[in-house]
């Protein structure tokens, strides 16, 4: 009761924790302007450590020894990119003279090709012979090149003939290339 | 007017009050205030500096050892093979149109399969519409006839892509003793070659030699 009524010693009390959270502030405010003014020297000395500019100057010293062989550089480079137009454009040409090696290779001596025409897509030919066995060896050559060699995706005999004067077979066939 | 004067004497007087009741935390906040300031102001702005000094020096240093590596490799090669190496494929894939080795070819390669040639013609197209979608290499379509069966055709154009082996067939019409070819000649002009010694080089691959070996075997013009 008479603790409630002593004015002195309540003001006492709370003086001294004015002054507690006074002493914190201050330690805190001067730790912490320490702890920023530290933060910066440590990154300071650090990027300075770094020596970014010594390596710029080992940098430029490597790039004037490269110059020295740029040209060789130059040719290089250049060789290489023909290299790679060239390798593109075998890559993407047709296979046309694989086309006609192969279709000569199942023509028989003693059949005469009247004409011939191959382009991209197709093959359109006319032969004439006297020998049925020969056309039937040519027809037979035809049938390996689609089935087994894939060189046609279809073949199609267009026509058969025979004169009976000269006693020769004439055929046309077109092959359609995949 | 009276009520102002008095307000102005209120709040100068609270001002002051409050002043001389907390000027003992003023100097201690104002330090904190400074800190957070600086933390904004110089710290952060300087932790940032490092860090992007941090990648810049890890970026130097990849750039100097690709440089170095670079002067290695460019030192190992030799200048000689290399001329000779840009040569083949020059002739395989000329800079310019080559309408005299094409000529050329195309004789020689008529000679050689015992073909007579008869009338050809050039077909360029325009430039910029003909360049093929794959290589952006020009092409030139000679359209040409001989004096032969298929089997000479065959062997002319095996002759002529001794000589041009980037040269390619399109469209070849026989009748009993006269054949008409069309065949497609390929050519690129200079690209200019940029050099980033940054940019690592590496020597030719072996694909690549190989393709070159390949290519040197052939009578290229």
């Amino acid at each position: 009761m008479n603790d409630k009524i002593n004015l002195l010693k309540g003001s006492k009390a709370k003086r001294f924790r004015q002054e507690k959270i006074l002493k914190i502030i201050r330690i805190s405010s001067v730790v912490s302007l320490t702890l920023v003014v530290l933060t910066s020297l440590i990154f300071f000395f650090l990027k300075f450590r770094l020596g970014v500019e010594s390596l710029k100057e080992k940098e430029n010293a490597a790039i004037s020894q490269i110059t020295a062989v740029s040209k060789k550089a130059g040719k290089l480079l250049y060789a290489e990119s023909r290299i790679k137009d060239i390798s593109d454009i075998l890559k993407k040409r047709s296979t046309f003279d694989g086309v006609i090696t192969e279709t000569v290779n199942v023509i028989p001596s003693n059949i005469t090709v009247q004409s011939l025409n191959l382009d991209k897509k197709n093959l359109s030919m006319t032969i004439t012979s006297s020998s049925l066995l020969s056309i039937d060896k040519l027809l037979n050559g035809f049938e390996n090149l689609s089935e087994n060699k894939k060189i046609f995706a279809k073949i199609t005999l267009e026509g058969l003939t025979v004169d009976p004067k000269t006693g020769k077979y004439t055929i046309s066939l077109t092959g359609n290339l995949p | 007017m009276n009520t102002g004067i008095v307000k102005d004497v209120f709040d100068q007087n609270t001002f002051r009050l409050l002043y001389y009741k907390n000027k003992v935390y003023l100097l201690p906040f104002l330090l904190i205030a400074l800190a957070i300031a600086l933390v904004y102001l110089a710290v952060m702005p300087q932790i940032n500096d490092y860090f992007s000094y941090l990648d810049e020096e890890k970026n130097i240093k990849e750039r100097v050892n690709v440089v170095k590596s670079n002067t290695n490799t460019l030192l190992a090669v030799d200048e000689t093979n290399l001329d000779e190496k840009l040569k083949v494929v020059s002739s395989a894939l000329p800079a310019e149109k080559d309408f005299g080795g094409i000529l050329r070819a195309i004789a020689q390669a008529a000679t050689e399969a015992n073909v007579v040639l008869g009338d050809f013609s050039f077909q360029i197209g325009e430039l910029s519409a003909s360049k093929t979608k794959v290589t952006n290499a020009y092409p030139i379509e000679i359209s040409l006839s001989i004096n032969g069966d298929i089997v000479s055709s065959k062997q002319f154009l095996r002759m002529l892509m001794e000589r041009f082996p980037l040269s390619e067939a399109t469209n070849i019409n026989v009748s009993e003793s006269t054949s008409t070819i069309k065949v497609l000649f390929y050519y690129k002009p200079y690209d200019s070659v940029n050099f980033d010694p940054g940019r690592q080089i590496q020597p030719l691959s072996q694909d690549q030699l190989s393709l070159l070996n390949q290519l040197a075997a052939f009578k290229l013009q």
